[in-house]
């Protein structure tokens, strides 16, 4: 065995990798101090109201709600709530530009991905909320397989 | 007749220089966009937000130390821990969510803008901590090597 003879190198490895480990907690708080797209802190931003697809259709009848889908590019060309447009953080400076010619300020925006197994819906509104200040914005409970099962 | 070069150091040094960059290009994209990551991290839903929060600072300026330090010879020992470690805990979180089922995206190279979680993807990841437990094996082995060659003691 090349250093089984002598506790040293993981001893060292290991003293080494705490340092690295010490040394990268003052940049990253600095990050998450300074940097400009600084995630929220835990708790302050993040509580995202959920919706049944039941309750974002009853919000539908009263007020215009505007559909924003998660989904890759492949899954909303395929199939996707009518008049919902695609909002992928993949593709994030263009789905913004899109959002933008949709949405009307005050406008209700009910955010799905493609089902419970799914969080980018999460992201996208996250990211609305704090990237365009869409204060009223919805994730929608089971995504696009609770429309399906509506809408078989 | 000149003894072949051996192919342990070069393939040592390339395997050192490749993680090297792929931690360097991984730990600057989640740099550019700390916010992307920690939302990308939390989607794993594997952890607590707030432990997603400070996993999603902390991890990339990680990378980029890491890769230093693979560069760096006095440091090569804690870089290829490190490497490791980030690797294996990597691998973790993607392996879960591929056995959970989960539809998200990797984040392995920053943000959520990735290629989603696949068996692929899964099994890739294991080549990282693979590659980084063979360069942890054989770096004191090579600096004990070399330094019998000058006739220094190990």
């Amino acid at each position: 065995m090349p250093w089984s003879a002598s506790p040293g190198p993981l001893r060292r490895g290991a003293r080494q990798a705490a340092a690295l480990l010490l040394l990268a907690a003052l940049p990253a708080g600095l990050t998450g101090w300074l940097h400009p797209r600084r995630p929220a802190w835990p708790g302050a931003d993040e509580i995202l109201p959920q919706i049944s697809l039941a309750d974002a259709l009853t919000l539908a009848r009263n007020r215009p709600v505007l559909w924003a889908d998660a989904r890759r590019p492949e899954a909303f060309a395929a199939d996707h709530i009518p008049g919902a447009i695609n909002v992928t953080e993949a593709d994030w400076e263009r789905s913004l530009a899109g959002f933008v010619g949709a949405w009307r300020p005050g406008q209700p925006v009910v955010v799905y991905c493609a089902g419970d197994s799914c969080d980018t819906s999460r992201s996208v509104a996250t990211r609305l909320r704090r990237d365009l200040k869409v204060t009223d914005v919805y994730v929608l409970k089971g995504g696009w397989e609770a429309w399906l099962r509506l809408h078989p | 007749m000149a003894a072949p070069a051996p192919l342990g150091p070069l393939l040592h040094a390339g395997a050192r220089w490749a993680l090297a960059a792929v931690l360097l290009y991984a730990g600057g994209a989640k740099i550019l966009d700390p916010a992307g990551f920690v939302a990308a991290v939390g989607n794993y839903q594997l952890v607590p937000a707030a432990v997603a929060y400070g996993i999603g600072l902390l991890v990339p300026w990680l990378e980029i130390g890491c890769a230093a330090a693979l560069l760096a010879r006095p440091w090569r020992l804690g870089g290829w821990l490190l490497a490791f470690l980030l690797g294996a805990g990597f691998a973790v979180f993607v392996g879960s969510a591929w056995l959970r089922g989960l539809d998200i995206a990797c984040g392995c190279f920053g943000g959520a803008a990735q290629a989603p979680v696949t068996a692929g993807a899964a099994l890739r990841t294991l080549l990282y901590p693979a590659v980084a437990a063979a360069g942890f094996w054989y770096e004191p082995q090579r600096s004990a090597g070399k330094a019998a060659a000058a006739g220094l003691p190990p």
